[in-house]
């Protein structure tokens, strides 16, 4: 059975095709959340916009994803938005964790985005990041949010490749470049 | 102790016997069709502090109705400035527009001094003369309330707040007819939004220029997608505008309470004035005077500009969300009053 994934795992790496500087990913993409802040609704609105196959889930628990051929995990923490969505810091990364570990059984690539500037850096977000860094194949960042190069730094063991936007509304039209 | 009894009294009687709401210097424009009274919809605010005018922009076809607040806190003012312009300035096609410059206007008689350079009155010149507009407080006058109780507890909660925080209407929301003078204010809105079947409410505030809520669009999350949409076009100004959702837990904020309690969509804006940078933000504070007029970076015809530009987009996008709409024409543009806000009031 492991061999199995295994093998499902190398097809669904080696079907990444590229978009320019960007791998080529699957839909329908499932968009959740790390940290329950704004910047996930945001993506929803843009996916919407670009006309994108995808799903929207705050929440989404693990076994959604096997509805799914990609997923994205927006990272921005939010005592508000956790407390809203009735998690805390360790149900979320928790929560994170469950559905990077499904993604990989189920070879579903993960792409990484940080879109909400320096207002989300803080200890919850950086930790929610790198929770996510190792396990995905792009990373979508808003310029502001990387004053200090966190992001190229957590890039740098995979070599795994970053859109840099300067504003959350440049993101849209790649979107539909990447997400097919 | 007796004198002191005497004292009291008097001024207790000095204030019921002369109060009455407290009159801004507005000049409504083409497009004001009516102008009420908060008490109007609740008389419990009559002959109070608490009253405040209403004023109605009805369109001649019918559509979505809106509410405007400014005011909520009085040292606020691009928030008061705003909902003054529409007022002065706006034509309403379709749908009907309310707005409340002061919406607690006992706070425009209360100065306080949080930081050093604050005015007591915002002085402009337009063509029709000198103007002035009351630079008030963020709480309800004490004297139209009465002692603070030693910590306000929001009700049915255990969310405590220092007891001054019982004067400040944007932790009383929905308010209480039966209450403080505050919870009146509250109240009395809650009822105008009930009774006008009001679609879409923005109540318009401002944050320190180091807070993390300087330039934010707080949303009910029943209508946080429209707010990620305006959101998004606010970015072509370059601000790095934020969103944010009303918290599950933190109660009697406008957003959420009107969100939750009534029909109306809602949402609160945020624009940074120096004048509210008291406190230390990271090991930042302001050192010198506070300019709330003519800072560099955020000066008011900016923060004005912001604000009208956040409602003009809500108003865009009311539609596409929730099928009703209301136009308003003949408000400045983004740029024009950035150059020029005070040749736009009357």
């Amino acid at each position: 059975m492991k061999k199995i994934i295994a093998v499902i795992t190398v097809i669904f790496a080696l079907a990444l095709v590229w978009a320019g500087d960007y791998p080529v990913f699957s839909g329908p993409l499932l968009i959740t959340s790390a940290g329950q802040s704004a910047g996930a609704v945001q993506l929803k609105v843009l996916s919407t916009k670009a006309k994108i196959k995808f799903e929207y889930d705050g929440v989404a628990k693990a076994e959604k994803l096997s509805s799914f051929k990609s997923v994205m995990i927006v990272v921005g923490a939010s005592t508000k938005g956790l407390g809203a969505a009735g998690l805390d810091n360790d149900k979320e990364m928790a929560r994170v964790q469950t559905i990077l570990d499904k993604a990989k059984e189920l070879g579903i690539p993960v792409i990484l985005a940080h879109i909400e500037g320096a207002s989300r850096r803080g200890s919850t977000s950086d930790k929610l990041a790198e929770l996510i860094a190792p396990y995905s194949s792009l990373y979508i960042i808003v310029n502001s949010g990387n004053e200090d190069g966190k992001f190229n730094k957590l890039a740098e063991p995979k070599k795994t490749p970053i859109a840099f936007f300067d504003k959350v509304s440049a993101i849209q039209p790649i979107l539909s470049e990447i997400i097919k | 102790m007796k004198n002191i009894i005497l004292m009291t009294l008097i001024v207790i009687m000095s204030i019921s016997i002369f109060a009455v709401p407290f009159y801004s210097d507005v000049r409504p424009g083409y497009g004001v069709t009516e102008e009420k009274w908060l008490s109007d919809y609740f008389s419990g605010l009559k002959d109070t502090w608490g009253d405040t005018k209403v004023y109605v922009l009805k369109g001649k076809e019918p559509g979505a109705s809106a509410l405007l607040l400014g005011g909520t806190h009085g040292n606020e003012i691009s928030g008061i400035m705003a909902a003054m312009m529409y007022v002065e300035r706006a034509n309403v096609q379709k749908g009907t527009l309310y707005v409340i410059v002061r919406a607690n206007n006992s706070n425009a008689t209360y100065h306080e001094k949080l930081v050093a350079g604050t005015p007591d009155w915002v002085e402009f010149e337009t063509q029709s003369g000198k103007r002035v507009v009351s630079y008030g407080s963020r709480r309800t006058n004490p004297m139209h309330q009465g002692n603070d109780p030693e910590k306000y507890r929001y009700p049915g909660t255990e969310l405590e707040f220092e007891g001054a925080e019982a004067r400040n209407l944007n932790r009383v929301h929905p308010g209480n007819p039966e209450g403080t003078l505050t919870e009146k204010i509250s109240y009395g809105i809650f009822e105008l939004i009930r009774k006008e079947k009001i679609d879409m409410v923005l109540d318009m505030h401002e944050a320190g220029t180091k807070s993390r809520l300087a330039y934010t669009l707080v949303c009910n999350p029943k209508n946080i997608d429209m707010g990620a949409m305006v959101m998004l076009d606010l970015e072509q100004h370059d601000l790095g505008f934020k969103l944010e959702q009303s918290s599950k837990e933190f109660r009697g904020l406008s957003h959420k309470e009107i969100g939750d309690q009534t029909e109306a969509i809602a949402f609160l804006s945020e624009t940074p004035n120096p004048g509210q940078d008291y406190g230390d933000y990271d090991g930042w504070s302001r050192q010198g005077l506070a300019d709330v007029i003519n800072d560099a970076q955020y000066p008011l015809s900016h923060r004005v500009a912001v604000q009208v530009e956040t409602f003009r987009l809500l108003c865009d996008y009311l539609p596409m969300f929730y099928e009703k709409e209301i136009i308003i024409q003949n408000i400045p543009s983004y740029d024009e009053i950035s150059d020029n806000l005070f040749g736009f009031y009357n």
